[in-house]
C-alpha cells in the first residue's frame, strides 16, 4: 500500500458567481488514500454536490472554483490544462451523479454510451471492448440482452447500475458517487451499495460517497466526514464517528436515525435552518441550532479543525482544550489503517 | 414590477422597447409630423425623393412620406390589436385544455393541431375573399382565426405541469373554485409565457396585415404600410425606379416586426432559465 | 405504431376539415357569395362554367344541404374541382397540376438547403452561446425572421434584376422558349432570385429554433455525464447535444413549413413565378372561387404530406417512439 495519497484537497473554496458569490464549499481540506472509502454526509444544500463537481473540475458557469487546490496523484486538477484533464477523466477518476435517471443519452444504445467513453481514452479495453462491457454488466447484474437497448427501456434501478458499470469501465482509481441511490427504493439502494462494496474489494478503487443518509454509509465506509454549511466539521474512521461523535451536529444527526434494536426512543429533528450560503458567516455556522453553544465564543470565532485522538478531527470550540499533536492545522494526518 | 427592471436590463428588450415606442410616437403625433395630408393627390406623379417629398410621390400624386407617417397608425393598431385577440384566445384555449384535461383536452388539442397545420396565408386569403366587407376589422378577424393555435400549444403544457404542482393541489384540496385556482395560482405563473406569446402574435399580425394588404385583400383606400406597398407594386414602382416608395414601407414593417420579435425573444429568455445569458 | 396511426388520423382529419371549410364558408357569409355569384353570372356564363361553379360550391338547389355536402365530397374524391373561371376552359385540376410542380420544386429544394444551413448555424450558435458569431447571428436571425417575405423579394428584385440587371425580373424560364439543356439552365437562372428570397427569410427561423433547442439540451444531465466521461467536445456537441436538439424540429415541422409556404406564395407573386402562389393571386383577382378553394385544399394537402414525412422521419430518429416506452 503506497504511502502517497491519491487525493489531496487543500483549502478548496468553490461556489456560484451570482450577483453576490454563493460560497458553497468553504476551505475544505482532506486527504484520500488509495483504496479508501470516504463517506461525506450532510443536509441538502450543505454544498456536497458542489464539492463533488469542484473536485473533478466540472463546475460550469456560474459555478466556479474560487481558490484552493485539488491534487490528484500530485497533479492539480484545478489548474490542469484542458486536454490533459480530459484524458484523465474517466480513466483516472469517474463520477456517478445524483438521479442518474437522465444521465443516459436517450438516442444512443447503452452499449455505445459505454463504448465512447472507452474509445476516446487510450486503453487496453478498446480492442477487447465487447468482452469488457459484458464483464461490466456482470458486475452490476444486468442481463447482456440490454446491451443493445435504449435508456428508456430500462427501469430506474437498472439505469443507475448501468451508470455505475460505466463508471468502472476504465478501471479508475477513484469513483465519486454523489447520492447515487436517493431516487431509488430502499431495497434497491441496499443492493447497489453492497455491489459497490464488493466491487471495491475486488478492484481496489477509492470511493468518495456523498449522501444525506448517514445510515447507508456506516457499515461500508472507512472514513466518514460530516459537512455543514460548506465546511467539513468532523471526520473520523466510521466506527469511531458512529460510536463517539464529537461535533454537536453529528450527534444530532445520529440521533435522528432510529436504531433497529434497543428501546424505542423519541426521534429528534434538528430545529432551525442551515445558514444562507450567499452570506458571510461569522463564527460557527451551526451556532443558531447548537444545543451546546457558547455565546461570545462560538458566534465570534470560527472553530478550526483540530486533531483529536484516533485520527479524529473536529471543528468545534468544545474541544479546543484538547489539541492533539499538530493542532489547529486544517490538514490532519490520516493514515489508512487496514 | 421587478420584471420591468429586469427586462430593461436586457439589451434585446431595450432595442425592442425603444423601437416600438418610437413608432408609437410617430403614430400618435402623425398629424404633426406628416407635412401633407396623405390622401391629397395634387402633387406631380412619380417624383423621386427630394427635399419637398422625402420619399417621393406615388403614381397618383400623393406624398409617400406623409402616407408612411399616417400609415403607422393603422399598421400598429392592427398589429397590436390582432396580437391581443390572438393572445386572449390562445390563452383561454391553452388554459382550459391544460387545466380540464380529459375529453375536453383531447378535442381542443385536435382542433389546435388542425389549425396549426392548415397554412395561415391560404386560409386568410379564402376567408378575406368571402367576407363582404373588407377593412381593418376583417383583417383582424382573419388573423385571429388563423393565428391562435400556436400560442395555445405553447401554453397548454405549462398549465398542465403547474396543475400537478403541490401548491395548486393544495388549493384544490381546500376547495377553491376552478376559476379562483386558475386566476390566482395558474395565471400568475404563466404570465411570462403569455407576454412572450403576445409579441409573437403581434409579429404574426403585422406581417399578415402587410401580406393581405399587399395582395389587395384589405381596404385599398385605407392608409397603412401594407397598402402603400400594394399601391407601389400596382403602380409599377419598380419600373419607375422609385425605390423609396417600394422599399421604405417594407423596411419599416421589418423593423417593427423585428422589434416585436426581439421583445418576444427577450421575454422568452427571462422566462426560460436555460436561455438566460450568463 | 400507435404514434404513426395517430399522425395518419390527424392527416385525414385535417384533409376532411379543409374540404368542409371550403364547403361551409361560402354558405356562412352573409349574402351567400355562392348563390350571389351564380345569380350574377347566370346570364353570361356558359352552361359548363355555371356547372363548374355549382360543383365547386357543391350547390344543387334540388338537394338538401347534407346531400349537397356528400355529393361535394364525392366530386372532390374523384378529382373534380370544377372548371376554372380565370383559365377557362381548363379545369381547376388541370391548372393546379400545371403550376404545383413549380412551387414544390422551388420550396422543396430551398427548404432543404435552408434547413441544413440554419441547423448548422444554430448548432454552432447554441454550442458557443457567448461567442461573437452568436452575438451577431442571433439578432440578425430575429430580424430576418420578422421581415416580410415579399419585401425581401422586392428588394432583391429591385437591386439585382432591375438596377443591376444580373437576373431576370420575372418568370420561371425565358419567354423565347429554350429547350433541352438550355431550358434547364434558363430555369435555374430564373429561379435564383425567388430561391434566394425564400432561403434568406426562412434561414433565420431554423437558426433560432435550433439554437434554442441546443440551449435547452445543454442543461440536461446526460450532457454533463458525457463531459464527465471525458469525451472530446466535438463528440459531445454532435452525438449528445445536436442529435437530441434536432428532434423538436421535426415535431414542429408542420408550422415551419406552413410559414415557409405562405411566404413562398408571396414571393411567387412578386416574381410572377408560375407556381400556386401566382395562381392563387390570379384566382383572387378574378374571383375564381373554384380555383381558390381547390388551391387552398391542395396547398394544405402538400403541407400535410410534408408534415407526415417529417413525422415518419421522427420515428426513425427517436428510439423512444420507435420502440415504445418501458
Amino acid at each position: 500500500m503506497s504511502d502517497r495519497k491519491l487525493l489531496e484537497v487543500r483549502n478548496l473554496e468553490a461556489g456560484y458567481q451570482m450577483d453576490s458569490p454563493v460560497r458553497a464549499v468553504r476551505k475544505v481540506s482532506f486527504d484520500l488514500a488509495h483504496g479508501e472509502f470516504l463517506g461525506i454526509a450532510g443536509e441538502s444544500g450543505c454544498g456536497k454536490s458542489t464539492l463533488a463537481f469542484a473536485i473533478t473540475n466540472m463546475l460550469a458557469d456560474p459555478g466556479k472554483v474560487f481558490s484552493g487546490e485539488v491534487l490528484f496523484q500530485g497533479k492539480n486538477l484545478v489548474t490542469c490544462e484542458r486536454e490533459e484533464l480530459r484524458q484523465m477523466r474517466w480513466k483516472e477518476f469517474s463520477i456517478v451523479f445524483q438521479a442518474s435517471m437522465n444521465a443516459l443519452n436517450p438516442v444512443m444504445k447503452i452499449k455505445d454510451q459505454i463504448y465512447d467513453a472507452v474509445k476516446y481514452h487510450s486503453s487496453e479495453y478498446v480492442s477487447r471492448f465487447d468482452q469488457r462491457v459484458r464483464e461490466l454488466f456482470d458486475y452490476v447484474n444486468i442481463s447482456h440482452a440490454y446491451l443493445n437497448a435504449y435508456p428508456h427501456q430500462l427501469s430506474g434501478g437498472m439505469k443507475q447500475r448501468v451508470v455505475i458499470a460505466a463508471a468502472l469501465a476504465l478501471d479508475p482509481k477513484l469513483v465519486i458517487m454523489d447520492e447515487p441511490t436517493t431516487a431509488l427504493d430502499v431495497v434497491v439502494q441496499r443492493k447497489i451499495l453492497q455491489k459497490v462494496a464488493e466491487l471495491r474489494e475486488k478492484m481496489g478503487f477509492s470511493v468518495i460517497f456523498i449522501t444525506h443518509d448517514l445510515s447507508l454509509l456506516v457499515e461500508i465506509s472507512d472514513y466518514l466526514a460530516i459537512m455543514y454549511a460548506g465546511r467539513i466539521v468532523e471526520k473520523a474512521p466510521s466506527k469511531t464517528l458512529f460510536s463517539r461523535p464529537l461535533h454537536p451536529y453529528t450527534e444530532q444527526l445520529m440521533a435522528s436515525f432510529p436504531p433497529l434494536v434497543g428501546e424505542k426512543r423519541r426521534l429528534m429533528g434538528i430545529p432551525g435552518q442551515p445558514p444562507d450560503l450567499s452570506q458571510e458567516i461569522t463564527g460557527c455556522a451551526f451556532f443558531e441550532r447548537c444545543p451546546k453553544r457558547i455565546s461570545g465564543l462560538c458566534d465570534v470565532i470560527e472553530p478550526q479543525l483540530t486533531l483529536q485522538k484516533d485520527d479524529h478531527i473536529v471543528a468545534c470550540h468544545l474541544y479546543d482544550q484538547n489539541p492533539g499533536p499538530g493542532d489547529a492545522h486544517a490538514v490532519p494526518k490520516t493514515e489508512h489503517t487496514n | 414590477m421587478e420584471y420591468i427592471l429586469v427586462l430593461l436590463r436586457n439589451r434585446k428588450a431595450m432595442v425592442g422597447v425603444v423601437t416600438i415606442l418610437l413608432f408609437a410616437i410617430i403614430a400618435i403625433f402623425a398629424p404633426l409630423i406628416a407635412p401633407y395630408p396623405p390622401t391629397y393627390m395634387g402633387f406631380d406623379q412619380v417624383l423621386p425623393p427630394s427635399a419637398k417629398h422625402l420619399f417621393g410621390t406615388t403614381a397618383t400624386g400623393q406624398d409617400v412620406f406623409s402616407q408612411i407617417v399616417w400609415g403607422t397608425r393603422l399598421t400598429l393598431l392592427v398589429g397590436l390589436l390582432s396580437g391581443l385577440f390572438v393572445t386572449v384566445i390562445s390563452t383561454v384555449i391553452g388554459v382550459v385544455a391544460g387545466y380540464l384535461g380529459g375529453i375536453v383536452d383531447e378535442i381542443l388539442m385536435i382542433l389546435t393541431n388542425v389549425f396549426l397545420i392548415i397554412p395561415g396565408l391560404p386560409l386568410m386569403i379564402i376567408l378575406s375573399t368571402y367576407m363582404p366587407v373588407k377593412g381593418m376589422w376583417t383583417i383582424i378577424l382573419v388573423i385571429t382565426v388563423t393565428g391562435w393555435a400556436w400560442g395555445a400549444r405553447m401554453i397548454r403544457p405549462q398549465v398542465m405541469s403547474l396543475k400537478s404542482r403541490d401548491f395548486v393541489k393544495a388549493s384544490v384540496v381546500i376547495g377553491e373554485s376552478p376559476f379562483h385556482i386558475i386566476a390566482a395560482d395558474i395565471l400568475p405563473n404563466v404570465v411570462g409565457l403569455i407576454v412572450a406569446q403576445f409579441f409573437a402574435a403581434a409579429v404574426y399580425g403585422v406581417l399578415s396585415e402587410a401580406g393581405l394588404e399587399f395582395l389587395g385583400l384589405g381596404n385599398a383606400s385605407a392608409i397603412s404600410w401594407g397598402t402603400v406597398l400594394y399601391w407601389a407594386d400596382n403602380g409599377q414602382a419598380i419600373l419607375f425606379g422609385l425605390w423609396t416608395w417600394l422599399l421604405v414601407p417594407g423596411l419599416l414593417i421589418a423593423l417593427f416586426g423585428g422589434a416585436l420579435a426581439m421583445m418576444n425573444f427577450a421575454v422568452d429568455e427571462m422566462v426560460n432559465p436555460r436561455l438566460k445569458k450568463r | 405504431m400507435k404514434y404513426v396511426f395517430r399522425k395518419v388520423l390527424i392527416f385525414l382529419l385535417t384533409a376532411w376539415i379543409t374540404l368542409t371549410i371550403n364547403f361551409i364558408l361560402p354558405r356562412l357569409m352573409p349574402g351567400n357569395p355562392a348563390l350571389a355569384m351564380i345569380a350574377k353570372f347566370k346570364g353570361r356564363l356558359s352552361v359548363q362554367a355555371l356547372h363548374s361553379l355549382q360543383v365547386a360550391f357543391g350547390i344543387n338547389p334540388d338537394q338538401s344541404a347534407l346531400t349537397q355536402y356528400f355529393h361535394y365530397l364525392g366530386q372532390v374524391l374523384t378529382g373534380n374541382f370544377g372548371v376554372s373561371l380565370a383559365y377557362y376552359p381548363n379545369t381547376v385540376a388541370q391548372e393546379v397540376a400545371i403550376h404545383m410542380p413549380w412551387t414544390i420544386g422551388l420550396v422543396g429544394i430551398i427548404t432543404i438547403f435552408s434547413f441544413i444551413g440554419g441547423t448548422m448555424l444554430g448548432i454552432s450558435s447554441g454550442w458557443k452561446r457567448n461567442s461573437l458569431g452568436s452575438a451577431i447571428n442571433v439578432p440578425v436571425s430575429i430580424f430576418l425572421n420578422a421581415v416580410p417575405y415579399f419585401w425581401i423579394a422586392l428588394v432583391l428584385q429591385y437591386v439585382f434584376a432591375f438596377a443591376l440587371g444580373w437576373f431576370p425580373l420575372t418568370g420561371a424560364f425565358a419567354v423565347s422558349g429554350p429547350t433541352g439543356l438550355a431550358l434547364v439552365g434558363s430555369i435555374l437562372y430564373h429561379a435564383v432570385l425567388p430561391a434566394l428570397t425564400i432561403f434568406i427569410t426562412s434561414l433565420g427561423g431554423w437558426v433560432l429554433t435550433m439554437r434554442n433547442n441546443m440551449l435547452n439540451v445543454l442543461g440536461e444531465d446526460y450532457v454533463t455525464f458525457a463531459f464527465a466521461k471525458g469525451l472530446p467536445d466535438n463528440v459531445i456537441k454532435n452525438n449528445y447535444v445536436a442529435r437530441n436538439a434536432l428532434l423538436p424540429n421535426f415535431t414542429g415541422f408542420a408550422i415551419a413549413i406552413g410559414l415557409i409556404v405562405s411566404g413562398a406564395l408571396l414571393t411567387e407573386i412578386v416574381f410572377s413565378y408560375p407556381g400556386v402562389g401566382y395562381l392563387i393571386f390570379q384566382a383572387v383577382i378574378n374571383l375564381d372561387y373554384p380555383l381558390m378553394q381547390a388551391l387552398f385544399f391542395f396547398i394544405t394537402m402538400a403541407i400535410l404530406v410534408a408534415n407526415l414525412l417529417a413525422d415518419l422521419a421522427y420515428v426513425f430518429l427517436d428510439p423512444r417512439v420507435r420502440l415504445g416506452a418501458e
